[in-house]
Parts: C-alpha cells; structure tokens; sequence
C-alpha cells in the first residue's frame, strides 16, 4: 500500500519534471503546489511552532521554488529540492528570531527547554496535556514526532522532509515516545495507559 | 490479571500513546487564503523577472555584437595584409622575373608573365564553372 502511494508520488514528480523540460513552467508549478503545498506547510508548522510564521516560511519558500523552478537541474529527486529550499527558509527564519530572542547560544536555548515544566492544571483536557508535554520535549524529537503523526506515520516521507536517514527517524520516534511515556508517569495521573486511552 | 494471550502492559501503554498522539498531533490544514497569498506574490515577481531576462538578453546581445565587431575587425585586418603581400609579391616578381624573362625570350618575354596569369585565371574559372555545372546537373538528376 505505502509502496504503491510512493510509486504514485514518483510518477507524479516525473511529470512535474516533463512539464519543466518542456519549458511549461506555470502548470508545472500548478501541478507541484497540488502535490507540495501542504507538505511544505506542514514541515514548516514542525519547525517553526508557531502556524503564522509557519505559513509565512511556506509562502517564502514557495516563492523560491518558483523563481528557481527554470534552473532545477534534476541533480537532487524534485522532492528532496523542494524540501531541503523549505528546511534553509525555515532554518534561516529560526535563527532570525533567536538572534531578536537574544537566545543566539543553543545552551541557553536548551537551558530553557529543560526548564519548561508541564504542570497540570485542575480540570485540563487530556489532550492539551498531552500537546503541552510534546511541545517540552527535546527540539529533535519534537520535530521527528510531530511531522510522524502530520504524515500519516511514514517514516520515509518524514525521513525525506527532515533530510535525515530513517534509521535516525526511527531512533528519534522511539526516544520521544519513550521520554513521554516517562512524563506521563511523572505527573501522577495514575495508570498511565487509562489516562492515555481517556486522552485518545 | 493478564491472559497468556493478553498483550504485555508495555505494548498497551505503546499503542494508547499512539492513539492519544494521533489525535493530538492531526495535521494542520492550509490556512485560508493560502494559494491565493502566493499566487499574487507570484504575480508581483514576475516584473522582477521578466527585467532580469531583458538584462540577461541585452548581455547576451552585447556579447555577440562585441564578438561580430571583432570578427569584422579581424577580416579587415586579414584582407590588408593579403593586399600588401600581394603588393609586395608583385614587386618582387617585377623586380627578378622580368629581367631573367627578358634574358630568356627576349623583349616579348615581358608579356609572359601577364599571359601566363591570364591563363591560370581561365583555369581557375573554367574550373569553378565546370564544378558549378555538374552541381546544378546532379541537383536536376535528384529532383
């Protein structure tokens, strides 16, 4: 099933691919918004946090695919291309904002994700919970788990998005699931798997 | 108490964390607007680009007059030197041959020298002709 969709997603990029040889490169850009908009949407949404600056890194990112769409020289998959343009943007915006955060050094950074503490609060939704406890996780597994779930648990479409091989995906699920599982334990909640399966 | 068919509680805790986590991370949808926004970005770029192509062309443009005006140069340069040779041949031929043509033929050897140039001028002539004959006889014969 995952390998007819991903044969599917490959026949769709070559086409996408013709239509730029052929010098169409406004329908080509038409059929690869169909395809990547919401992708690009949504790994921007994994590493930015934020949904506004995430659809402004999308837009940006976007609009330099199609400025750049006449040079694509096929040297990397069309996918790969398009995400590794979205991932610099995003990157490339992140570090903007650290520097206006006066948060440039990544210990401090660290220093502050280790000192957000997930209390919960009388009455809370177990899934707002749940949300809080994903967004205190380390950046890296934050991000891995996050596009997991976005992408219908593909590890190699999020293997592809991140830019990272899939044995590091699969490491990076299994620590965060692990780590959250501890957290789950750790606020007392009692039997965590009722909890969770109250959340779900 | 657990079965000996029962799923260990690890897997258990696994598969609620994975249902909880499912739910809580669905996927953002586009917001609105979302292609609208880009399409009329696309739109205001598009003047940048098509002044960058224009200046792309010019430099292309200036680069081939610039390379025509030097083959032009070139061959002026080329043809001068092939009329000085020739001048300068000429002068040699005068000054050696028509003393020995004159020695060898007498006085009418001096117009040895310009009949045997008009001879290897109806050569070359006839020649050319013949070739441009034969050409146009086996275009008719394709034809």
């Amino acid at each position: 099933m995952q390998q007819a969709a991903l044969s599917d997603a490959a026949q769709r990029d070559r086409d996408i691919v013709e239509l730029l040889q052929g010098g169409s490169h406004a329908a080509a850009f038409d059929r690869l918004l169909e395809r990547y908009e919401r992708k690009v949407y949504r790994l921007c949404c994994s590493l930015m946090r934020d949904p506004d600056q995430a659809a402004d890194a999308a837009q940006e990112s976007l609009l330099r695919v199609w400025k750049a769409l006449p040079g694509y020289d096929q040297r990397a998959s069309l996918s790969t291309w398009i995400y590794t343009v979205t991932r610099n943007r995003c990157l490339t915006a992140i570090e903007r904002r650290r520097d206006q955060d006066s948060l440039s050094d990544p210990a401090v950074e660290q220093a502050a994700e280790a000192a957000v503490a997930v209390e919960p609060e009388a009455g809370q939704d177990h899934l707002d919970l749940l949300r809080e406890l994903v967004e205190a996780l380390p950046e890296r597994y934050r991000r891995t788990l996050t596009l997991y779930y976005y992408e219908e648990k593909s590890v190699a479409e999020v293997a592809a998005m991140l830019g990272q091989p899939e044995g590091t995906i699969k490491t990076n699920l299994h620590r965060a699931r692990a780590l959250l599982s501890e957290r789950v334990r750790a606020l007392g909640l009692g039997d965590p798997k009722l909890w969770l399966e109250e959340a779900a | 108490m657990n079965t000996p068919h029962d799923p260990p509680p690890d897997a258990l805790l696994e598969h609620a964390l994975d249902a909880a986590l499912a739910k809580t991370l669905a996927a953002p949808g586009l917001p609105a607007g979302f292609r609208e926004q880009l399409r009329a970005a696309v739109v205001r770029i598009a003047p940048e680009d098509r002044a960058q192509l224009r200046a792309a062309l010019e430099r292309e443009h200036a680069v081939q007059l610039a390379e025509l005006q030097d083959g032009y140069v070139r061959l002026r340069q080329r043809t001068l030197g092939t009329l000085i040779g020739a001048g300068f041949a000429a002068g040699l031929a005068v000054t050696f041959a028509l003393p020995w043509l004159k020695a060898h033929f007498g006085d009418n050897g001096v117009f040895a020298l310009p009949a045997i140039g008009v001879v290897i001028g109806l050569v070359l002539s006839l020649s050319v002709w013949w070739q441009r004959d034969s050409l146009a006889r086996a275009l008719s014969l394709e034809q």
